[in-house]
């Protein structure tokens, strides 16, 4: 009995602790509001790019006949593959019981949620006349992947953010009682969040089952989401989408961006809140081996992507590839091939490289080489139909985005950043209870149970 | 021996066939040709509209220089290599073509060969035009005629050929006829031409193995091939003799491309299981979270 009073002690004081660490940064302070100021500034700015276009429709953007979906759509399959690292941490490596993500789940899952969320904005900004987007619901055919990618992105942000959700609530409840500092609303958000959560047992019990079960969800549907979005390129017969394995080379392209992004947001975090003892060195090793893993697969897929048509060279594809090697693209081709995998591979082969910082400004490049390559793989394709290109005006055939256009695609990346700056900063990013190794009784019950 | 002399016809062929592509040689008899209508605005526009369907594809647009980069080059029709060609030399090319150009004898009427060459005359501005004056058209004075009769117990198409000289009816023997069947895309020739006997007429088999429409109707057009002699003849008719074939539209039936009321079964079957069993586990969790707080109740209550 005195030694269970020992070991209770130790546990709160060990929770003191941490709890302090994790609390300390959350909360509203004067960089919070400079930085959100800034970033709402920056978004009216992109808002009223926003609002030139839905006055005088897409001619104010660099989109014309051929070239119909451009940086807006890029934008949307980077956003949505950037989202896609919530379920390869808590999902993938979370059911293979690799531990070490715990401290970093959390900002993977908030990673998620705000991609996610943001992703279906991104395409009403390509969308001509956006007040009919209800026809999209109203007249959708079920054949098309277009609805498909519409359920399966709403259903992967309910998940996510259920993801997010769930193992929150232990944190709610210990910041309920431990933010004096708080205002007074904040109190009342988390208690109202925290849905009576008194570490019971039970409840424990119920947080380690369903997160199982969404955990186990979330892998297929976030293949359904990379998948589908690959599909709405791979079912058009068009040289550069017309692929069989679209499918599986968008899927790992999202994990090298998403493993990207975490870096970055590992980075942040463990410098700027002070984290580092819970976000350590060590993570910084391991996603760095992550982040090789997937880049090297992801080069595999692009090795078959190119190699396999170019060794056929049908006229199409011939044209598409010589565009890219040699042609009007080579340069930022070339650049984000090399610069944006061959290179961080190599660099990530070795271990100082994969210390926090050179790892964080590998990542940076690696997931600002993420965008251009879908950049590469939307506009290349739009500007060489099948069609005759006969009598068409010369600003058809060659994209170029407009500065209007640009402002549009920059605002939902300030959403992103607004989304991620209020999830991390009104809610604790390290799970609290998880580091103070709460309920741990209850998963051992679990596990022998199974 | 005999392998140098198949090298060397091999050869000579090749060579023929090279200089054959540099230079596109009419018969002199039918350089001279002229249109048997006088070019006009009306021919003009039609001429530009037969221009677009069969041959913008590969020549571009007059004078733009946009024709399709093919070995030979197919060559601008707005070029001074095109317009120094006579008019019959014109006709003879489109007519006859030569590899890789299509003949269009079968595809374009000559009315509509007249028109298109009507049309690119309108870019040449030295060209001076000639066409048959109307007595010359015709031996008949154009006053000439086909009857198409359906013989249909011996499965034959009879057409008989007539003049009018002197206000007297007269059969025209020797003459050429064509017997063409309509199809989507121009027209497909019924067998060979024939020339009419002494009765003034020429019988055709049944084209019986030609698709017609669900009845098997066929559009037939029989036509004098010299036209030079006696002016622009012919006679349509439409006869029950193919086979009845009524295309099934493809949005009859459910398919990927159809609306969302014609879905393929196992799309919607796989669909709705699909979101239902997420969703479903979807509201399950959200359930267990009121479990959560249900309990959470509890414990306060027992603490209270």
């Amino acid at each position: 009995m005195a030694q269970k009073n020992n070991h209770t002690t130790l546990q709160e004081t060990n929770l003191d602790n941490i709890a302090g660490d994790i609390l300390r940064p959350v909360g509203l302070n004067i960089k919070f509001h400079a930085w959100m100021g800034f970033l709402t500034l920056t978004l009216l700015a992109c808002l009223y790019a926003y609002w030139i276009q839905f006055n005088e429709g897409l001619i104010v953007t660099g989109l014309r006949d051929y070239v119909s979906w451009g940086m807006y759509l890029a934008s949307f399959v980077f956003f949505v593959a950037a989202s896609l690292i919530g379920m390869l941490i808590s999902g993938v490596l979370g059911l293979l019981g690799q531990d070490w993500i715990k401290p970093i789940a959390r900002i993977a899952e908030i990673i998620a949620v705000a991609f996610a969320a943001v992703a279906g904005l991104v395409i009403v900004s390509d969308m001509g006349r956006p007040e009919r987007l209800p026809y999209v619901f109203m007249y959708g055919r079920i054949q098309s992947p277009i609805l498909w990618d519409v359920t399966v992105v709403t259903t992967y942000l309910v998940i996510s953010l259920l993801l997010w959700f769930i193992p929150l609530l232990p944190d709610l409840a210990i910041a309920k009682t431990r933010m004096h500092h708080a205002p007074k609303w904040l109190s009342t958000v988390y208690n109202f969040l925290s849905l009576k959560w008194t570490h019971h047992p039970d409840q424990y019990k119920i947080l380690f089952r369903t997160t199982r079960i969404l955990l186990i969800l979330v892998i297929p549907t976030a293949f359904a989401i990379h998948t589908v979005t690959s599909w709405l390129f791979a079912v058009n017969p068009r040289a550069g989408w017309d692929s069989t394995i679209f499918g599986p080379y968008f899927l790992t392209g999202a994990f090298v961006a998403g493993a990207a992004g975490l870096i970055l947001a590992m980075y942040f975090f463990s410098k700027n809140y002070k984290l580092s003892s819970y976000i350590t060195a060590d993570h910084f090793n391991k996603m760095g081996k992550l982040l090789l893993l997937t880049a090297i697969v992801y080069l595999y897929f692009n090795i078959n992507e190119f190699l396999v048509p170019g060794y056929k060279l049908k006229t199409a594809d011939a044209i598409h590839l010589k565009e890219l090697f040699t042609g009007h693209y080579a340069w930022l081709f070339w650049t984000v091939q090399l610069g944006g995998l061959v290179i961080p591979i190599l660099l990530l082969l070795f271990k100082p490289m994969r210390k926090p910082l050179p790892l964080t400004i590998i990542a940076l490049v690696v997931f600002i080489g993420s965008w251009f390559k879908r950049y590469l793989i939307v506009i290349p394709t739009m500007e060489h139909p099948y069609l005759p290109k006969q009598f068409v005006p010369a600003e058809w055939i060659v994209y170029e985005p407009t500065l209007i256009e640009t402002a549009i695609t920059i605002g939902p990346l300030i959403m992103v950043l607004m989304i991620i700056t209020i999830l991390s900063k009104l809610f604790p990013v390290v799970p609290i209870w998880e580091m103070a190794g709460m309920g741990e009784d209850e998963t051992n019950d679990h596990k022998k149970a199974e | 021996m005999r392998k140098l002399i198949i090298f060397l016809l091999l050869t000579t062929g090749f060579c023929i066939h090279v200089s054959a592509q540099s230079e596109w040689i009419v018969p002199q008899e039918r350089k001279g040709r002229l249109s048997s209508f006088e070019f006009s605005d009306e021919s003009r526009a039609k001429g530009l509209d037969h221009y677009n369907k069969n041959c913008a594809s590969c020549h571009g647009q007059p004078g733009a220089a946009n024709y399709q980069n093919l070995v030979p080059p197919p060559g601008d029709p707005a070029s001074a290599d095109f317009l120094m060609n006579l008019d019959g030399e014109m006709f003879y090319k489109v007519m006859e073509g030569r590899d890789p150009m299509p003949s269009f004898k079968s595809v374009l009427t000559q009315d509509e060969i007249w028109e298109i060459i009507s049309y690119i005359r309108s870019y040449d501005p030295n060209y001076v035009h000639a066409f048959l004056p109307t007595a010359e058209k015709s031996a008949y004075g154009g006053i000439v005629s086909i009857t198409l009769t359906h013989l249909k117990e011996a499965g034959k198409i009879e057409a008989k050929v007539t003049g009018v000289k002197n206000g007297i009816i007269e059969n025209i023997a020797g003459a050429e006829v064509v017997l063409r069947v309509k199809r989507t895309f121009g027209s497909l020739l019924a067998g060979e031409p024939m020339e009419t006997n002494q009765n003034g007429i020429v019988v055709f088999n049944e084209p019986s193995d030609l698709p017609g429409n669900k009845d098997g109707l066929l559009e037939l057009t029989a036509q004098l091939t010299n036209q030079d002699a006696y002016g622009i003849t012919r006679a349509d008719t439409a006869l029950a003799v193919g086979k009845p074939f009524e295309a099934v539209s493809l949005t009859v039936e459910r398919a990927m491309w159809n609306t969302v009321r014609k879905a393929p079964i196992w799309l919607l079957i796989t669909f709705s299981l699909a979101v239902f069993l997420a969703w479903a586990t979807i509201f399950y969790i959200l359930h267990q979270l009121k479990k959560i707080t249900d309990i959470g109740k509890n414990v306060v209550e027992e603490w209270d």
